[in-house]
């Protein structure tokens, strides 16, 4: 697989298609100085300057790509991860709340193929993390991804210090490092606002904060499921059971993961606990919230 | 610097990369980095900064075993005790 082909694997998955949001635009960005620094990666080895000038005009497009471009990059790079097999668009999990399913509006997202996605982000994390110089593809990924604000969702807040250590000892060894530290083509309102949505998913992180973004939703929209179903006299079993083949039924990838003493949802590859709740509209409306579990 | 290695080559070749036993079995870094640390997985490194490189068929022949251990129920400790026997 090509070095944008990786990039959009890991980074377009999990993106709603179709919908336009900050990340969206971040990660078509990077598409657009993936498909330039692709096919110049042996200039890394051959003429690091040359290289240096490749990058430099993989920001520059980048900084360029407006609205119907972006598409086009999009769609290219999904036809070409569905053809290998390793990318489809699926329902997005909002689209299964109640409102929104009544409502008929249809919310995709692209989703990876679990295994190849897998394989692409840990060998990835495993040659940046380990000791030993990392391959170009390693750096040009990590700068893709850097630029496109995806990284802190690959690594861990102590890991991401420890890759910021590294690459600032690697750029001041090496200069393919070097220039792929210093070129950055990131939209600075994009990254502000992303840092924003990130500061209050965090937030909502908080054990204490769980149960009120349960009670107010809209604080925490899209991470507050409601599925409408009968509760009364149910057991957790059977509740959770009725939630699985609802969202089988929609077309999520859903498993049922023994944590402890509870059972979590693994949906789409996000851990979420159904919770049995009401919503009133005008009458008291009985179902399953599901609430995003952080491991 | 160098390029990363297609599989052809990575399966050709006798000694592998974590990072590339992470693409070739699909487990998480941490989950290799974890069997290493606990002397699971024996590796070869010939300079203490250097990467660590692992017997590729002997390693992968390893993680399987560890894999079907862990699915008959066994803990750490015990499948550490059967892969020293």
């Amino acid at each position: 697989m090509e070095l944008n082909h990786v990039y959009a694997l890991i980074a377009m998955n999990g993106l709603e298609s179709s919908r336009n949001s900050l990340a969206r635009q971040a990660v078509d960005r990077a598409l657009a100085a993936a498909e330039i620094l692709s096919p110049a990666l042996d200039l890394a080895l051959e003429s690091p300057e040359e290289f240096a000038a490749k990058v430099r005009a993989a920001g520059q497009a980048a900084r360029k790509l407006r609205g119907r471009a972006a598409r086009t990059l999009e769609k290219e790079n999904f036809s070409a991860l569905k053809a290998m097999g390793v990318m489809e668009e699926a329902p997005a999990l909002m689209g299964s709340d109640m409102l929104y399913a009544t409502s008929g509006v249809e919310l995709l997202m692209w989703r990876g193929e679990e295994g190849a996605w897998r394989k692409a982000v840990e060998e990835f994390r495993a040659e940046l993390l380990e000791l030993g110089e990392p391959t170009v593809e390693c750096g040009a990924l990590f700068w893709l991804l850097r630029e496109s604000c995806v990284l802190n969702e690959l690594f861990s807040t102590r890991e991401q210090d420890e890759v910021q250590s590294r690459v600032t000892a690697l750029a001041t060894e090496n200069p393919v490092w070097r220039c792929l530290v210093e070129e950055e083509f990131h939209d600075a309102l994009v990254a502000l606002g992303l840092k924003a949505m990130r500061a209050k998913r965090a937030m909502f992180r908080n054990p204490y904060l769980e149960g009120v973004a349960l009670f107010f939703p809209f604080l925490e929209r899209r991470a507050s499921i409601f599925i409408d179903q009968v509760v009364l006299g149910t057991t957790v079993k059977e509740r959770r059971t009725a939630v699985v083949e609802y969202l089988k039924a929609r077309g999520h990838r859903v498993r049922e993961v023994p944590n402890g003493s509870e059972t979590l949802l693994e949906i789409d590859g996000s851990f979420y606990r159904a919770w049995p709740t009401t919503r009133t509209v005008r009458l008291p409306i009985q179902g399953m919230a599901l609430v995003p579990v952080y491991l | 610097m160098s390029r990363r290695r297609s599989m052809e080559a990575i399966l050709q070749d006798q000694w592998v990369t974590i990072g590339e036993l992470a693409r070739l079995t699909g487990l998480r870094y941490s989950t290799l980095k974890f069997y290493t640390e606990e002397g699971m997985l024996p590796f070869c490194q010939p300079e203490s900064n250097l990467t660590r490189r692992y017997r590729r068929v002997e390693t992968m022949g390893r993680l399987e075993r560890i894999g079907e251990l862990k699915a008959q129920g066994l803990s750490i400790p015990e499948i550490q005790a059967r892969l020293a026997e």
